[in-house]
This record gives C-alpha cells, structure tokens and sequence, in this order.
C-alpha cells in the first residue's frame, strides 16, 4: 500500500520518513551550492528555489501520509484485537486502549503539524518567489544597482525570513498546545477516583 | 465598560486633591477604552462567566498607563490638541502635566496589590516603551524598509496590545496575537494620518516633520526621490514628501489586510472562541478606512 509518488517509500513508513528527510537535506544544500555558482558567475537564478524545494516537500508529505495511514492501521488492529481477542477485562486490551490510542494520536498531531508546515513554508516560498528572483538579480549585479533597490532587495529577503520563522514557531505553538490537550486527556483518563471524600474524626481525643 | 468607567472615577476621587482636575481632564472624556476592550475580548476568548475582579483591575491599570504615554507623547510631540480638546501640558503646564503622569504610574502599581504577573507585565510595558520610543527617534530620517517599520510598531503599540493580550489571559496563549492587534492598531494610524483623519485622535505633521518612519513612509522612500526628501536634515519639502505619502496609500492598505490575517490565523490557531478577538481586528482595522 505504501510506495507510490515521490517521497513513497515500498518498506517501513518509518524510514520513508528519513529517507524524505535525507533528500530534503541534499536538495538544500545543492540549492545552496547552485545559488553560490551563479551569483559569482552573475546569472540570477533564484526563481529555481521553489521548483527545487517542491520536490523533496512533497516527498516529506507522502512519507508523512505514510506514516500516518500505517499507524492508523495499528491503532485499529489493537483496537480490534483487543475487541476480539483479549479475555473480557483483560490487560492486553486496556494496555492497547489506555497507551496505543493516545500515542498513535500524538504521532498524527505530529504528522499533521509537519505537514501544515511544508505546506506553509511552501506558500511562502511561493509568494515571494518573484521578489527573489529579482532581489539574487540585484546583488548579483554585483554592487552596481542603485542603493535603493539593493534596500528593497533586502528587504524582501528579511520579510522571507520573518514569515519563515513565524511559521515555525506559530506551528509549534499549535503542535504543543495540541500535545497538551492530549496530555491533559490522559491525566484525567488515569486520575483516581477522589478518595477523599468529607474530613471525619477517626479517633478519639485524649481528655 | 460602564464598569470601567464607574471604577475609573472612584479611582480619581480617591486621588489627593490637587491633581484631580487634570485627572478628570485627562480621564473623563473621550476615551475608546480599546485597551481594557482587548483585555476583556482576551479574556472572553479563552474562558466563559462574569469578568473576575483581577481583570478588570488590570482594564482600569491598562487605561492609567495607556494615559501616561499619551501626556509624555503630547509633551513630547508639542500637540496642544488631543481628540479635539487641549492636551494636559496645554491646560495645566508641562510641570503638573510631568508630576501628574508620575503619580498615575504609581497609583497604577498600587491598584494591582499582590497580582504579582500583573506588576511583571506593566513593568514590561514600562520599559519596552520608552526602549521604542528611543528607537523610534534614532531611526528617523533612514532610508529604511518595511521589516524595520514592523519592528519598530512591534515594540511601540505591539507591545501595548501584547501586554493586553497576557493580562486578559495569563497563560500568554494570546501574546502574539495582541502583537498583531497592536501593529494593525500602529500601521492603520499611521495611514489614517495620512488621510488627514481625527479619528485616531491625531493629525500625521508631527512624524512627517521629524521624520519618523511610519507604515507609507516605508513604503514611499523605496523611491530614491521621496527617500532623499525624508532624509532631509533640514525638513525639505514635506508637501511634496507628503504627496509621495498618499501615492502608497493603498499598498499601505493591502499590507494593513495582509497583518489583519495573520491576526485572524493567530486567533482561530489558539482562542477557544475566536469571535470576540476577530472583532477586534475587524473594529482596528476600519480604523483607517473613514
């Protein structure tokens, strides 16, 4: 079932992830080393970046989906086994419910968030695409652009540069803040039931 | 906010004799309450039930605060108008205009008793504007961009509406989204300044003349022509610096919807019920739309 579409890995799901990863990073550093040829050479170049970076992005979202479906599948196998199997209020199947779920759960929050973000990061890239291309054209120019665009230029790459960051924390902020309601869940799920009931004398005073 | 109110005047009748007539000038009339608004939206977003005692202590200290930066503002700036009346300086003389904000300030700390984050937020708000209010005057008469306008407002309204923001919810789930408020709040002033509206309680002659970087001005001076103009140290010709100004209002307005969303995204991403902040964007943002 895995397999198909960049990023589809034909074994575990788990090293579909790390393999994503590991092309993500190389693409990275070709870009960079690319970028570095060309801007020495003075041929812009910048309107590469997106159509680079797409690649690997949606290898990481198919190794993510991955993922995903194959804990999904186990989740529902220990639910099920756990339905069928397991002698009636066995341990096997409250191990399956009280741990599995919750932590099936937080591995898709976790999926799920680092998909939003190479979407994000996606759209970012993309909406500024233009302006970098324009901008790598003025600093390759080699100092011989008019002050003013060399600002602009500058300008655009630190406004790229803010929304990058503000993508990465704002997902983080929603990854712990679902990871807390998660947490919170399972707090309440194995609090024990309130023993302390109304204060009452068990002995007697001495007198 | 009729509470607020009602609170506001119990405050200045418990204040010593000889400053309350410009407290009551300065207090009494014409607010937009925005700031105790914020506090009271931030708060409704998270939690449900009547607004608790601490809360609206930190509405009335938010409104002494608030108050304080517009008297060392008006000072600062020479306004002898503020919402259509005489600023405090230009009624009662810089000294009483001085002596009274000091006094706010510590009565605003007494009010807060032993909320003690509530102290730590206001003393972040203290310093975290007169830091920006430093800067802003260092950087006039820059050639600078549209990151340094953000970074300057983040600090300088940003961190007024920041501040709102934590003392309505004090987990600090909302900080970021009062940062935007706040820079929405600085960048539609900036453009209704230009627009040559009262509705921000002020007119735009004051940053225009020393040369402060405002949301158009960012925009105006990437042309070589309007930067060399606002660079200036003489003032040069501000008509015509004005006229570059108006030209980039409605990129000015198009960035103003582009930090309105980011809002809305911050407050769908981490308010329980994110109708009470979106109305806020939404109030701030037709700010600059009269």
């Amino acid at each position: 079932m895995f397999g198909s579409g960049p990023g589809r890995s034909a074994h575990d799901p788990l090293t579909g992830i790390f393999m994503a990863m590991r092309d993500a990073w190389l693409a990275g550093v070709g870009l960079r080393e690319n970028m570095t040829v060309q801007s020495a050479g003075g041929n812009p170049g910048a309107g590469l970046l997106g159509a680079t970076l797409l690649g690997p992005m949606i290898g990481m979202l198919g190794a993510m989906a991955d993922l995903a479906a194959a804990n999904r599948q186990r989740f529902d196998q220990s639910s099920a086994e756990g339905a069928i199997g397991s002698p009636p209020g066995g341990q096997e199947n409250s191990v399956a419910t009280d741990f599995v779920l919750p932590m099936g759960h937080a591995m898709m929050i976790a999926a799920n968030r680092s998909a939003s973000y190479w979407f994000g990061l996606a759209q970012i890239l993309a909406s500024h695409q233009a302006s970098l291309a324009q901008g790598v054209g003025v600093n390759a120019a080699d100092g011989r652009a008019p002050g003013s665009e060399r600002l602009l230029a500058a300008d655009e790459l630190r406004a790229l540069l803010r929304e990058v960051g503000d993508l990465a924390v704002r997902e983080a902020r929603i990854l712990q803040s679902e990871l807390n309601n998660l947490d919170e869940n399972l707090a309440q799920n194995f609090q024990q039931p309130d023993l302390s009931g109304s204060y009452r004398r068990r002995w007697r005073s001495k007198i | 906010m009729a509470a607020l109110r009602e609170r506001i005047a119990r405050w200045i009748d418990g204040c010593s004799e000889e400053l309350r007539e410009p407290l009551e000038w300065q207090f009494l009339t014409g607010s937009k309450y925005f700031r105790p608004l914020t506090i009271f939206s931030c708060y409704r977003a998270l939690r449900e039930g009547p607004i608790p005692e601490q809360i609206m202590q930190s509405a009335l200290v938010i409104e002494l605060f608030h108050n304080v930066s517009l008297i060392i503002d008006d000072i600062v700036d020479r306004s002898p108008t503020r919402r259509g009346r005489a600023t405090m300086h230009t009624k009662f003389g810089e000294l009483s205009a001085l002596m009274t904000s000091g006094y706010i300030v510590a009565e605003g700390y007494l009010q807060l008793k032993d909320d003690l984050t509530g102290i730590a937020l206001f003393s972040e708000l203290l310093k975290r504007l007169g830091v920006a209010e430093c800067m802003q005057w260092r950087l006039r008469r820059r050639p600078l961009g549209i990151e340094d306008w953000r970074k300057i407002a983040g600090e300088d309204t940003g961190s007024m509406f920041e501040v709102c923001a934590c003392l309505g919810d004090r987990s600090g789930r909302l900080r970021t989204f009062g940062g935007l408020l706040g820079l929405l709040y600085h960048g539609c002033d900036d453009v209704g300044d230009v627009k040559g509206l009262a509705a921000l309680g002020g007119g735009g002659e004051e940053d225009l003349r020393d040369g402060i970087l405002t949301l158009p001005a960012a925009l105006a001076i990437r042309d070589p022509a309007a930067a060399k103009l606002f660079c200036d140290p003489e003032g040069g010709d501000l008509a015509e610096l004005g006229r570059h100004f108006v030209a980039k209002l409605p990129e000015a307005e198009a960035y103003l919807d582009q930090i309105a969303e980011e809002g809305r995204i911050e407050a769908r991403s981490f308010a329980v019920d994110p109708a009470p902040l979106i109305a806020l964007i939404e109030q701030t943002r037709q700010l600059s739309r009269y």
